[in-house]
C-alpha cells in the first residue's frame, strides 16, 4: 500500500512528463525481469573479486574477465588446496565450495 | 495540471494512466520503482561506490551523493605519506567520474535525516527526498573519550585518522623533529577504523627514523594486548626496527588515559611519557549524522541487517562501511567498497520487487612493513539470515618467516588493489 505522499510523487512524476506518453515509454524497462540490470546471485558473489581484479591487468594482479573458464577454475582449485601458499588467494579460495568456484569461473569467462 | 489524487483510488489512477499510455499496470509499477530516488550520504569508499553501482543497476534511478568536500583524501596508503614514500596528492580523488555517471553531487553537509518523512536536510537549507537512503558516514572522533584530547589538542598531537590536513601535519612534525627525538603513538581499544592501521603506520614511522633520524625512537602505547596481524608486525619489527620501535600493550601499562597537548605528554596509569611528536589515535564512533538519523545504537556504531544492509533501527535506511557493526568483517576500505556493491545490489533487487540475497563476501587488507614490503590479512564471510559469520577454514594472515620476495610481491599486489578500488569508487 502506497502512502499518500509517495502516491503524489508517482502521479506527479508521470504527469509531469506530460500526459504525452512518449517520454514515459522511453523510460519504462520493458525487458522481462530476468534481463533487467539488477544482479542475480552469481553476479553478487562476484563483487568480492572485482575489488582487486580490474578489467585490465595490474602489475601483479591479473584481470579475470574473458579468460577461459577452464583456466580460471584450474587456478582457483589450486588456490583452494589446503597446503600453504603465499598470496591472499590461497586464504580466500578455501572459503568457497567447488560448485561456487566453478560458477565464478564461468561468470568471469563470460565477461568479455 | 491539477489532479486531486485524494479523490481517486490508486487502482483507478493506475488504470487511467495505463490506458492513456498503452502500458500495463505492472510495467507502470516497475517504472515507478526503477525511477526511485536514492540518496547517498558520504563520498568515501563506501558512498562513492554505492552511488555508482546503484546507477549502474538502476539507470533510471535518481541518485544524489551528499558530500561536503569536493576532494576525497583516501586513508589507505596514507601511512606511506607519513613515512615519506608518497605525496598527499596521490591520495586525492574527485567526483568527476560520478558526475559523468549522471549522479548528482550535493556538495553540502547532511545535518538531519527524517526517517518518517524520508528526507535528508542539508546545511545549505535544501531538503532531499528519498525512497532509499544509503548512509556511509565513516567515523567521528569521540572528543569526550580521552581526557585532554579535543579539537585544539589534535592540532598539536595529530590523530591523522582521517586523511588530509592531519596526515600532512603529522608528516611535517616528523620532518621537523630533531634526530634523537621521541615519537609516541597511542592506539585505541577496538573497535576502530582500520584495525592494522596503527601498526602499519608505526612500521613506516620507524622506517623513516631508522633511515633519516637514527638516534630517534617510536614508542607505541596500546590500549590492547593483541592486534591485527600481530605476529607479522612483531616479526617485522624485530627484524627491521629493533632499535627504533617499542610497543607497550595494555597489561604493560600501555593504555593512555589522559594527554596534555601543551607539553605533548601522554599519561598511563603509572607513567607519563613526554613526546617530541605525538600521534594520538583516539576512540571513535560512527560519523555524526548516524546519531542524528537514529541508526547508531548506544555503542556509537550502527547495527544492520547483514543481508540487505538495512538499519535494524530505521526503515529504508541502509548503512555501510566503517560506521556499521559488521564484525567479523573489519572496518576497512575493502569492506566498505564491497558492502556498498552488495548493498546496491540489494536495493536494486528490493526496488524491483525481489528479496535481498545472501552471498559470500571477502576482505583483503595489505599493510606495509617497510617502504617496499607488505603483509596481508584476508577473510571470507557469509551474510545469511541478516547476520555476518566467518567461513570456517578460510582467511588468515601472510606466512610467517617468509622470504623478502613474498613481502615484496604483496607490496606490488597492494598497489594494484589501491588502483582498482579507487577506480571502482571514483571512476
Amino acid at each position: 500500500m502506497l502512502r499518500p505522499i509517495s502516491f503524489l510523487i508517482i502521479a506527479g512524476a508521470l504527469f509531469q512528463s506530460g500526459c504525452s506518453t512518449l517520454s514515459v515509454d522511453a523510460e519504462v524497462d520493458t525487458r522481462p525481469a530476468s534481463e533487467r540490470n539488477y544482479p542475480n546471485g552469481l553476479a553478487v558473489s562476484a563483487l568480492s573479486c572485482t575489488g582487486c581484479h580490474a578489467d585490465t591487468a595490474g602489475q601483479s594482479i591479473p584481470s579475470l574477465a574473458g579468460r577461459s573458464a577452464d583456466q580460471l577454475l584450474a587456478s582457483l582449485r589450486v588456490y583452494g588446496q589446503p597446503d600453504t601458499g603465499t598470496t591472499v588467494m590461497h586464504r580466500i579460495a578455501r572459503g568457497y565450495t567447488d560448485e561456487q568456484l566453478t560458477a565464478l569461473a564461468d561468470y568471469f569467462a563470460e565477461q568479455a | 495540471m491539477a489532479l486531486d489524487t485524494n479523490l481517486l483510488s490508486r487502482r483507478k489512477l493506475l488504470a487511467a494512466i495505463a490506458s492513456v499510455t498503452l502500458i500495463s499496470a505492472s510495467d507502470l509499477k516497475a517504472f515507478a520503482q526503477t525511477r526511485a530516488k536514492v540518496v547517498v550520504i558520504g563520498g568515501g569508499f563506501g558512498g562513492a561506490t554505492a552511488a555508482r553501482f546503484i546507477k549502474s543497476y538502476l539507470p533510471n534511478a535518481h541518485v544524489t551523493l551528499v558530500e561536503p568536500n569536493p576532494i576525497f583524501t583516501a586513508c589507505p596508503f596514507s601511512n606511506l605519506v607519513i613515512g615519506g614514500q608518497r605525496s598527499i596528492a596521490d591520495q586525492e580523488f574527485g567526483y568527476r567520474g560520478l558526475v559523468g555517471d549522471s549522479i548528482e553531487i550535493a556538495q553540502a553537509l547532511a545535518t538531519d535525516v527524517d526517517s518518517q518523512a524520508r528526507t535528508v536536510t542539508l546545511d545549505n537549507g535544501s531538503v532531499l527526498r528519498y525512497d532509499r537512503l544509503i548512509m556511509s558516514p565513516g567515523i567521528s572522533i569521540r572528543w569526550d573519550a580521552l581526557e585532554g584530547y579535543d579539537r585544539a589538542a589534535a592540532e598539536l598531537m595529530p590523530h591523522a585518522w582521517k586523511a588530509g590536513a592531519q596526515t600532512v601535519l603529522l608528516r611535517r612534525q616528523l620532518e621537523a623533529m630533531e634526530n634523537g627525538g621521541t615519537v609516541v603513538m597511542s592506539a585505541p581499544a577496538a573497535p576502530f577504523r582500520c584495525p592494522p592501521g596503527p601498526y602499519e603506520r608505526a612500521s613506516l614511522i620507524a622506517n623513516y627514523l631508522k633511515t633519516e633520524k637514527p638516534a630517534s625512537k617510536l614508542i607505541i602505547l596500546d590500549s590492547k594486548d593483541t592486534f591485527s596481524k600481530m605476529p607479522l608486525f612483531q616479526e617485522a619489527w624485530a627484524e627491521h626496527y629493533p632499535d627504533h620501535l617499542e610497543w607497550r600493550g595494555a597489561s604493560n601499562d600501555g593504555r593512555v588515559n589522559r594527554v596534555a597537548a601543551d607539553t605533548k605528554t601522554l599519561y598511563t596509569d603509572f607513567d607519563e611519557i613526554r613526546a617530541d611528536v605525538a600521534n594520538v589515535i583516539p576512540p571513535q564512533k560512527a560519523g555524526d549524522i548516524a546519531e542524528r538519523a537514529g541508526v547508531a545504537d548506544a555503542t556509537g556504531w550502527c547495527p544492520i541487517n547483514a543481508t540487505s544492509f538495512e538499519s535494524t533501527r530505521q526503515p529504508n535506511i541502509h548503512v555501510i562501511g566503517d560506521a556499521t557493526i559488521a564484525n567479523p568483517m573489519p572496518k576497512s576500505a575493502f569492506s566498505a567498497n564491497l558492502q556498498a556493491k552488495v548493498c546496491a545490489a540489494s536495493i536494486a533487487r528490493l526496488l524491483s520487487g525481489n528479496d535481498a540475497l545472501p552471498t559470500t563476501l571477502a576482505n583483503t587488507c595489505y599493510s606495509f612493513i617497510t617502504s617496499d614490503r607488505a603483509v596481508s590479512i584476508a577473510g571470507v564471510y557469509r551474510n545469511d539470515d541478516g547476520a555476518f559469520s566467518s567461513v570456517d577454514g578460510a582467511g588468515g594472515i601472510s606466512p610467517l618467516a617468509a622470504d623478502a620476495s613474498i613481502r615484496e610481491a604483496e607490496a606490488l599486489q597492494a598497489e594494484d588493489w589501491f588502483r582498482t578500488i579507487t577506480s571502482e569508487a571514483f571512476g
